[in-house]
């Protein structure tokens, strides 16, 4: 039986695997910002553009930068100065290698990072007003994250380079088709070419509905696109194109399974819903927590748990029977809803 | 193209630098000040929201002709003086208590005040006690009311029925919107309008006074 990071690869390169994998639990996820963000006080963090976080989110009181040029004050990592001979050490301790190995590059990505340093609204209009110094900002911070694929791909050896592109909302596009191929295409297309240059899948984050970009992810060679929302339209995608995109999610995040109050039966719909809408074809990976928001930890990790009841009930026999000894190997494979409930509160 | 003209366009385009100016040589033209607001700035915001409803344009393109707009309205405003009131109605806009999120908000605030109106913004994370004390002013005409996430729509719902409880109520509409909002939800809840996105919500707001 092939391990969940071979079957891991089968999906995020279109095929049809041997069951559906799970994002949480069948991954090492290794996010390169641990050398990108230094503690500060009360808990909260800062990154190299001076932006502050608590836990994933900028403070928006503390907005670094008054204007896009601000982004010139400010010093990339100098990631020569890593001992990574002692990181590679480190990774082999810490990989689980029968885990499909993601490297999580660029923190926040391009566009957000611009929306978290001058505020959404300034980095959107700096898109069209100031769009010679978005490009110089674009070349530099790119150049890093070029730098960060390398050493990634020496030292850690990922099977898949993942980067976070918030180009939409849940409701559609924070900007045009053609302003995204001017600024952010080429860029992305770069980033992309390194990865499948080193043999790592390359996957792009949205937490919004960016499937007004299929087209162009599907000609830039982009492997998997990452929590994407549910619409009629990506049904209609993956009936014209098949899974050439691995859909990472596509959970209803604005839909009744993600109100706060959704029942154990809705949420466990919503796991059904998506393995009939996406998963028949392959390219599928299972990722509920489009529908895990909200102010009260206790009904979050509630709906992890249902989620994952149900993912688990089905997805091992989704793509045909198991034996019995099969079914336990899978299952021990797992590491239950506090291990991932302890990544998502990380992540 | 006459000048008025090139001004809609430099708005349209969310030209800034290029609307403040036109709209400086409009008025050295001759043409009536409540004239170049009226029949060139607030209608080119129109065109901009037609367009964003019908996607042939986004948020960012919309943000920079909602910023076209403003800039020429500063140019503008002097010399409205005398001309008796010129806004449409008064609109008070926030986002619900335990949300955060503002742009939603700000782009029907950008272009509810392209409309013609004036907004009272209450910011983010507000709660039903202030919309409730915004909303005792007698000039208000439209209370909107925004939520961005799942888990704050029953927010939602408390503050539109603490609106409902306002002995004016009769006097102001209450509007939602955002992301997760549906006009099935705003009938639950009781409010009066509901729009999908910023132009709507503008349009929705001319029609509703």
């Amino acid at each position: 039986m092939i391990t969940p990071r071979e079957n891991y690869i089968i999906a995020i390169h279109g095929g049809k695997p041997q069951w559906i994998p799970d994002f949480w639990e069948d991954t090492n996820m290794l996010p390169f910002n641990k050398y990108e963000l230094k503690p500060i006080e009360d808990g909260l963090t800062q990154d190299f553009f001076g932006i502050t976080y608590m836990g994933n989110m900028p403070v928006h009181s503390r907005r670094p930068w008054k204007e896009i040029s601000d982004w010139r004050k400010y010093t990339f990592p100098d990631l020569t100065e890593i001992d990574w001979e002692a990181e590679e050490k480190y990774y082999k301790e810490i990989i689980d290698p029968t885990k499909l190995i993601r490297c999580d590059v660029g923190g926040h990505g391009l566009l957000l990072t611009l929306a978290n340093a001058l505020g959404f609204e300034d980095a959107l209009v700096s898109l069209i007003e100031e769009d010679d110094e978005v490009l110089a900002f674009l070349r530099a911070y790119t150049d890093y994250m070029k730098e960060c694929i390398h050493y990634a791909a020496k030292y850690i050896k990922p099977d898949e380079i993942s980067i976070c592109e918030d180009t939409s909302n849940a409701r559609g596009p924070f900007l045009s088709k053609e302003t995204y191929r001017k600024l952010f295409r080429p860029f992305m297309q770069e980033l992309c070419d390194l990865a499948h240059s080193y043999n790592m899948a390359f996957n792009i984050h949205n937490c919004g509905d960016p499937q007004y970009l299929f087209e162009e992810y599907v000609e830039m060679g982009v492997n998997v696109v990452n929590a994407c929302n549910y619409s009629k339209s990506l049904i209609e995608f993956r009936k014209k194109y098949g899974p050439v995109l691995c859909i990472e999610g596509g959970w209803d995040s604005q839909g009744p399974c993600a109100m706060h109050d959704a029942p154990e039966e809705l949420v466990k719909q919503s796991v059904r819903d998506c393995y009939d809408r996406y998963a028949a074809i392959g390219g599928y990976v299972t990722l509920g927590n489009g529908i895990v928001v909200g102010p009260d930890p206790k009904a979050m990790k509630q709906k992890v748990t249902w989620c994952q009841e149900e993912a688990n009930r089905i997805r091992f026999e989704y793509y045909g029977k198991k034996s019995p000894e099969e079914l336990e190997m899978l299952s021990n494979y797992t590491n239950g809803v506090d291990f991932i409930w302890k990544i998502m509160m990380i992540e | 193209m006459s000048k008025l003209q090139e001004l809609v366009h430099a708005i349209e385009n969310g030209e800034t630098k290029q609307a403040a100016g036109l709209v400086q040589e409009v008025l050295d033209e001759g043409v009536a000040p409540i004239d170049i607001l009226n029949k060139g700035m607030i209608e080119a915001m129109a065109v901009v929201g037609e367009k964003f409803k019908n996607d042939e344009i986004f948020i960012a393109e919309m943000l920079v002709a909602a910023r076209a707009m403003k800039r020429g309205v500063e140019i503008l405003t002097p010399h409205l003086t005398g001309e008796g009131n010129i806004s449409r109605g008064k609109v008070v806009m926030g986002t619900v208590s335990g949300d955060l999120h503002d742009i939603g908000k700000n782009l029907v605030t950008l272009m509810i005040e392209s409309a013609g109106f004036e907004v009272v913004d209450l910011g983010v994370d507000v709660p039903a006690v202030k919309f409730v004390e915004a909303a005792s002013d007698p000039e208000v005409n439209i209370v909107g009311v925004s939520s961005l996430l799942t888990t704050t729509m029953p927010a939602m719902k408390e503050i539109v029925a603490a609106l409902n409880e306002c002995s004016n109520r009769k006097n102001f509409k209450i509007m939602v919107g955002g992301a997760p909002i549906t006009q099935e939800f705003c009938d639950k809840i009781g409010a009066d309008i509901y729009t999908s996105d910023a132009g709507s919500a503008a349009e929705a707001a001319v029609a509703a006074v």
